[in-house]
């Protein structure tokens, strides 16, 4: 299972985090995040500006995520 | 002259005389100290009154964000000393919220680096603002253009 978390105001959609299955060879983020759209209904996620970080690193929308891997979904910081 | 950096997230309440005096004490050689402390406003942009400012936070990127904040400066400006603490989760009207000291030879490099700190933390600091107001409403709040506008002198 791939855990993401959720930070900032995409959390009010789907909560502090969730667990998905994904392919043995792993998704694209982007693929993940249409997948959660789909399966939610909530499409803003794909138009929230979003930043994604896996293990600590920020990536882009095309990095690659393994089940075993924590992936971070951001909404736009807000700065201090 | 030995250069210092050092960044601090605090989910507490922190003393910034105290924390200015730990970081002058690790200072040598340097002619000029500039100090900016922020401090949370009871008064929302709407004219709210605000109760708390929650300030959500990643355990891991909040910190390094910061850190490489005060590396940029570092790499920008002839300065020998870099620090700044940061609160995160709930803040109450009055509490000092950031913290920056700046150490240098002369006073400009102090001040323009001071200032580029404050600029790229309301804006590249990883945080998600939420304010709470008295009635206990809430509201996710964004960068202004303004913080945008401050972020961006630095890139002419």
């Amino acid at each position: 299972m791939l855990k993401i978390e959720f930070y900032g105001k995409i959390s009010d959609q789907f909560g502090p985090q969730r667990e998905i299955s994904v392919a043995a060879d792993g998704m694209s983020v982007q693929q993940i995040v249409d997948m959660l759209a789909s399966e939610t209904g909530a499409e803003t996620i794909k138009t929230a500006n979003l930043r994604f970080a896996l293990d600590e690193e920020i990536v882009p929308d095309t990095a690659i995520v393994k089940a075993d891997q924590i992936l971070c979904v951001m909404s736009p910081f807000s700065g201090g | 002259m030995k250069m210092t950096i050092a960044a601090v997230l605090s989910e507490t309440p922190f003393n910034p005389v105290k924390s200015e005096r730990s970081f002058l004490s690790k200072q040598s050689g340097h002619g000029a100290v500039v100090t900016f402390k922020g401090v949370m406003r009871p008064i929302s942009k709407t004219g709210q009154e605000v109760a708390t400012l929650h300030l959500d936070w990643h355990p891991a990127l909040t910190l390094k964000s910061i850190e490489e904040i005060l590396k940029d400066a570092d790499e920008r400006f002839d300065v020998t000393g870099l620090f700044a603490e940061h609160r995160c989760g709930s803040v109450y009207p009055g509490e000092t919220i950031v913290l920056v000291c700046v150490a240098s030879l002369h006073r400009r490099e102090a001040f323009q680096a001071a200032d580029y700190v404050m600029d790229r933390l309301k804006t590249d600091a990883v945080f998600w603002k939420r304010e709470i107001d008295t009635t206990g409403a809430e509201n996710w709040i964004d960068t202004t253009s303004r913080d945008s506008d401050d972020r961006m002198r630095w890139d002419k």
